[in-house]
């Protein structure tokens, strides 16, 4: 009962002018801040980490809290409208999104985004509630869940190779061999670096996607004038009850995920919103609309990244562990303002802890209210013409791969990277595989190589001494069987792309 | 003659503003500027916060914006190196941590950087660092742990993130074991906390500011600290030398300009940090996360600077046999 109480308390105070003022700035001020490419939560939290040293530490926590849920859902905005991602969890989402908006359902394919979060942070939130009971669970996750977990999301790759299986391994190889730049995990041998220290941290993903995904698609329109007029286009906001029905199964198995996924060390975000685009893929009834604007494509990586954004406090509040960036500059704000989050937290300063909590939950029902109406606004910028937008987008682009570490060669790598997207394009190769091994390799190698270090040589203990382990193992077998069934019966339920 | 006194008085405002201009031109810092601070790490981990406090109380001293910039990446060798390139002027800074920065004695490649580019502004901030193992570990000393890595049967996991910090621990341990550890590298301190917590490695070594909580609720305990006197912060932890180990290591962080920057610059930019150290506010807010203020000149840092140096290299030689 002490939760319930604690956590009526935290209500008692949140639900008072000042902190909700603060809660509503970090909306506004979060929502903005996705838009801007590659300017993602961690830029934007730290950028008004500042502020923690004059504004205490309640507000200051409410606020970041709110920035960091903003701009989550800001990141998807860009994605869906100019088919630039915004922020690293939404990369996947300019796959099905930005086809939507080409098909005049900009207006429903950012809905469906606000509707899923919504729930998705929600049922989350219970979670965050009692995580009492699953802070020991979060302890034991290690290297050997992340690869498990990498293993899963790379089985299902074949689902984002549309046309050709060889071009889109091409693709993933190209990814793979991005994500090998920098110092070797263990050893800190240079890899492909040429001896630059600007490339000793590896080439960051998101910089990346912005290049391959957004640039290419703006440059390759310019070269073939193939400018698309969206003005007329802009479509209509409603969401229907088929809609909603379409993406009820997408936004339940995006809770769980991101659930699951934020407990992670390292909570790789991308990695989660990419399983679970496969993951719907698999599940679909006509998978062959992906990637031509299917909703469960918006809708599941979607809730997916809020819940996972809801459930990366668990490790924070209840064992005092920064699961991403994102958390260990929250955590910077609790040090300065001398909190420590864990467990004592709730033991020395419980009215904090869960007024924390609480405006988490308020931030999450704000965003959806204020998402709903704006959707009109958004996309009201598709009115803009496509020339001038593309020229603004251009410039936000670099703005924000400059962000990523204030460092102006992540802006020639973004431009470098726009130009092999464009020749990709032009090659038929797709972009989305590249995008999901640059972000996987490097965690696949990481955690591999750590997990052999841990159990010192021991690949059976490796793969099956932890249960988490042999559910993920299990369950992707299950998967590839099914698949396997259906190839020899010959119904063709899936989309793996066999022929051509 | 009314006129005359006039061009008189106005010559003579003229002079003395025009030398007050001049005399501001020399001293430092220059309220129109602004101070860079080069920060190596990302938002929100005990260096930078510790570098926004000083740069906090550094502007209430001076009165002088002083504006954080983190470059991380490359074990603070980029934000060096924007450091070093900047202007020489007095307005640009860095973070230094002692001995995490030696890093480039390790580096076989020419390294970017030596002792020669830095002038150091001056230490302000000692870091206890010490063992750290789970609360219901066997082990209660170094020697126990010693006895049980020398005993065992197969070798015991250490976190490491491959720091010159590290390796002069696991290098001293192994020595005094006559065995050695089997290494998990770790990327910063969350890492290696998760790993210990989850019982994947024995133990690791660390700054006892980025485990409080764990120490607090008694989930981890601190075998030994590093340092040659027991920190005040962590009073009751032996050191190592006392539990007779020869593994004696500082952790500094203070802040550093190019040594092009010139001597009279430095010796102002020395006092100003020093009034920072002696800022009631500033010595509360690091101690309750466990950073000693204690001050050292800059003129004093050249020597440690090159002990640790020669501790490191003589390490690193050790671990390459």
């Amino acid at each position: 009962m002490d939760i319930l109480a604690g956590l009526a308390g935290g209500f008692s105070l949140v639900l008072t002018p000042e902190p909700l003022m603060y809660a509503l700035i970090g909306c506004v001020l979060g929502m903005l801040t996705g838009v801007i490419p590659g300017f993602g939560p961690s830029a934007a939290t730290a950028m008004l980490l500042p502020l923690a040293f004059f504004l205490g530490p309640v507000p200051s926590i409410i606020m970041m809290a709110a920035i960091y849920y903003g701009s989550m859902y800001g990141g998807t905005i860009t994605s869906v409208l100019i088919n630039v991602p915004g922020e690293v969890a939404s990369v996947v989402t300019c796959i099905d999104g930005y086809e939507m908006t080409k098909q005049g359902q900009a207006g429903k394919a950012l809905a469906i985004s606000a509707i899923g979060s919504f729930i998705g942070g929600s049922v989350a939130f219970v979670g965050l509630v009692f995580a009492t009971s699953f802070s020991q669970f979060a302890v034991g996750l290690g290297p050997r869940e992340l690869f498990a977990i990498t293993i899963f999301a790379l089985a299902l790759i074949v689902g984002l190779a549309d046309k050709s299986l060889v071009k889109g391994l091409v693709g993933a190889g190209v990814g793979l061999f991005i994500g090998f730049v920098g110092l070797d995990p263990l050893t800190a041998q240079g890899r492909f670096t040429f001896g630059n220290p600007n490339l000793a941290d590896g080439i960051d993903f998101i910089v990346v996607a912005i290049g391959v995904i957004g640039l290419a698609e703006i440059l390759d329109s310019l070269a073939m004038r193939t400018v698309i007029d969206f003005s007329g286009n802009v479509g209509k906001v409603r969401v229907s009850w088929r809609d909603l029905k379409d993406s009820a199964g997408a936004i339940t198995r995006g809770t769980g995920l991101g659930f699951f996924m934020g407990l992670l060390p390292g909570s790789p975000a991308a990695a989660a919103t990419f399983t679970s685009y496969m993951l719907e893929k698999r599940f679909a009834k006509h998978p062959e609309t992906f990637g031509k604007g299917a909703i469960q494509g918006v809708a599941g990586p979607e809730t997916t990244n809020n819940a996972l954004g809801m459930s990366n406090y668990i490790p924070l509040l209840a064992l005092g562990i920064p699961s991403s960036t994102t958390m260990a500059i929250l955590l910077g704000a609790f040090t300065i303002n001398g909190l420590q989050p864990g467990p004592l937290l709730f033991v020395k300063s419980p009215d904090i802890a869960w007024t924390i909590i609480a405006s988490l939950f308020v931030a999450n029902v704000m965003l959806f209210i204020m998402a709903m109406p704006l959707v009109r606004v958004w996309t009201a910028f598709l009115k803009i013409p496509t020339l001038a937008l593309y020229c603004a987008t251009m410039g936000f682009m670099t703005i924000g791969a400059f962000s990523v570490r204030n460092n102006m060669i992540d802006v020639l790598i973004m431009w470098i990277a726009g130009l092999v997207g464009l020749a990709m394009k032009r090659l038929d190769v797709p972009t989305a595989p590249l995008a999901l091994t640059l972000v996987l390799g490097p965690i696949l190698e990481q955690n591999f190589r750590r997990a052999v270090a841990i159990e010192q040589g021991d690949y059976f203990r490796l793969l099956f001494s932890s249960t988490v382990c042999q559910v993920i193992y299990g369950t992707l077998c299950v998967l590839l069987l099914i698949k396997l069934w259906s190839v020899f019966t010959g119904r063709k339920r899936s989309s793996a792309p066999v022929t051509q | 003659m009314k006129n005359l006194l006039r061009v008189a008085a106005l010559s003579t405002v003229l002079l003395i503003g025009g030398g007050a201009a001049l005399a501001q031109e020399t001293s430092w810092p220059d309220p129109g500027q602004s101070i860079d601070l080069y920060i190596g790490y990302v938002p929100g981990g005990v260096s930078d916060t510790f570098a926004r406090q000083v740069a906090q109380t550094l502007e209430k001293q001076t009165g002088v914006r002083v504006q954080p910039i983190n470059r991380p990446g490359a074990g603070t060798q980029l934000a060096q190196a924007a450091m070093l390139i900047a202007p020489k002027n007095g307005y640009s800074m860095s973070l230094i941590n002692l001995p995490s920065l030696l890093n480039y004695i390790w580096t076989g490649e020419a390294a970017p950087f030596t002792q020669a580019n830095f002038a150091p502004i001056a230490l302000l901030g000692y870091s206890p660092n010490g063992l750290i193992v789970r609360g219901d570990s066997p082990y209660q000393s170094l020697k126990d742990l010693a006895d049980a890595a020398r005993n065992s049967a197969t070798p015991i996991n250490a976190g490491w993130n491959g720091s010159s910090d590290d390796a002069m621990v696991i290098a001293g341990l192994e020595q005094a074991a006559g065995t050695s550890f089997n290494k998990v590298v770790y990327n910063g301190t969350p890492e290696k906390i998760q790993g210990l917590a989850s019982g994947d490695v024995a133990f690791f070594s660390g700054a006892v500011s980025g485990v409080r909580s764990q120490l607090e609720t008694g989930e981890f305990r601190i075998l030994a600290q590093w340092g040659p006197q027991r920190s005040t912060l962590v009073p009751d932890v032996p050191t190592a030398s006392e539990q007779g180990f020869d593994i004696t290591y500082d952790s500094w962080i203070g802040v550093s300009f190019s040594a092009e920057v010139p001597a009279d610059i430095r010796a102002a930019a020395t006092e100003a940090l020093r009034k920072v150290s002696e800022d009631p506010d500033f010595i509360r807010a690091n101690e309750s996360s466990f950073i000693e203020v204690r001050f050292v000149p800059g003129d004093e840092v050249p020597a440690i600077w090159t002990a640790q140096e020669e501790q490191v290299a003589s390490v690193a030689a050790l671990l390459k046999q």
